[in-house]
């Protein structure tokens, strides 16, 4: 009976030290940017580079391949969907990255900036998410 | 007995443990606090920024500034035209200060007050002036007075039809090299002396409808000044100025004589519009 009880007690104390190992080795200290941090400061940078570039100019005129060929140098995790919105609401052009499925339960990140083409104002909105798989 | 002393030790270690655990937590989240803090203001310099970006696509001038370790050369395109940008201005204010501010849930409001009476003002470097008057046809460069312009290089064109040109003289071998490339419908004139920054040097264009531009360089503050006799005048500009060095702790950049007031939640910018 001792000897159970001894047992038993080594079985509890060793149950506390793996608890405690677990615990520790899932809170390393780790001081890297947010995901959210990097993915917006990620957004507003493709804003600025689809403004400076031209390529809103073109998704206006209809032309999508400068926009998407910038969507596809983002990072692979990172996904985009940049939607053009005139002066009225009316949306006037979308793309979106390939590959990239925008589902109800991720953090979603939103970035909007003004944009003047031909004298004509437009507001340029980009949603951004990781995505949960790579197909 | 002795079990007992080994549990309660056990345990007390393991407790030790789970507190160095959760202070290791609260620091990671202190730490990305201290990172999410700052968001709203990258968005608000993000923000500001683009709307220095739009605006300059309604009223412009192109301004491009290289810095080298001997000098620092602004170049300006600009368009001398009596066009009314009032109405753009206007429109680009309502829909920033409205439209755009709702949609991104901020209050922003912006003071165009000094640029949409058609002079359009900017501060380069922060000590040049460049004007670009719509109104009565005067173009205007004006370099800090501490760092005046050791080279300009003039590119004007307009539509017209030539009578005559005067020019400022014999290269005075000045402190100051002139080059102008002047283009109209009979053709390019390219000049190049070196004149005294402290003179006024004119060259004056006279054209057969009885109109005439001048383009004077120097006078007593090293400017640059174009001006048009009649209101009705088109013509590009392309101005190049070499300038010393700036000090170390200037802002390279432009700004418009305009103001920006953008508050988003506890965030707070009052700032000229510069880029």
């Amino acid at each position: 009976m001792k000897g159970f009880s001894i047992s038993l007690d080594s079985v509890i104390a060793l149950a506390f030290v793996m608890l405690a190992v677990i615990i520790i080795a899932t809170q390393i200290y780790n001081p890297r940017t947010p995901d959210r941090i990097y993915l917006k400061e990620l957004t507003i940078d493709t804003a600025t580079v689809l403004d400076k570039t031209g390529a809103i100019d073109s998704m206006i005129d209809g032309n999508l391949t400068e926009a998407r060929g910038i969507l596809e140098a983002t990072p692979t995790l990172a996904c985009m969907n940049i939607n053009v919105v005139n002066a009225t609401g009316k949306l006037v052009a979308t793309a979106s990255k390939s590959g990239c499925n925008l589902e109800n339960d991720l953090d979603l990140q939103i970035t909007m900036t003004p944009f003047i083409y031909e004298y004509s104002r437009y507001t340029i909105k980009i949603e951004s998410w990781f995505r949960t798989r790579i197909e | 007995m002795r079990g007992f002393v080994i549990t309660i030790l056990s345990v007390s270690i393991i407790l030790l443990v789970l507190l160095l655990a959760i202070s290791l937590r609260n620091n990671q989240l202190s730490m990305e606090r201290a990172l999410i803090e700052p968001l709203p203001l990258i968005y608000a310099a993000s923000a500001t920024d683009s709307i220095a970006h739009n605006l300059n696509k309604i009223i412009g001038p192109g301004i491009d500034i290289e810095e080298t370790n001997i000098s620092t050369i602004v170049v300006i395109r600009d368009t001398m035209d009596p066009f009314n940008r009032s109405v753009n201005i206007g429109q680009f204010e309502n829909y920033i200060e409205n439209y755009f501010a709702d949609a991104t849930h901020s209050a922003i409001s912006l003071n165009f007050s000094n640029i949409s009476d058609e002079i359009i003002r900017v501060y380069l470097n922060e000590g040049c002036t460049y004007t670009n008057n719509h109104d009565d046809l005067e173009i205007r460069f004006t370099p800090d007075s501490d760092a005046m312009a050791s080279r300009y290089e003039i590119n004007f064109t307009t539509p017209k039809v030539r009578l005559n040109m005067s020019k400022p003289g014999n290269d005075v071998g000045g402190d100051m090299e002139v080059t102008l490339h002047y283009t109209d419908l009979n053709g390019t004139e390219d000049d190049t002396v070196t004149l005294n920054s402290d003179e006024n040097n004119t060259y004056r264009i006279e054209y057969v409808d009885g109109t005439n531009i001048q383009i004077m360089v120097g006078m007593i503050d090293g400017s640059v000044v174009i001006t048009s006799s009649t209101k009705n005048t088109i013509g590009t500009l392309v101005l190049t100025a070499v300038l010393p060095t700036p000090e170390v702790d200037t802002r390279i950049g432009y700004c418009y004589d305009a103001q920006i007031n953008y508050v988003q939640g506890d965030v707070r910018k009052v700032t000229q519009i510069c880029k």
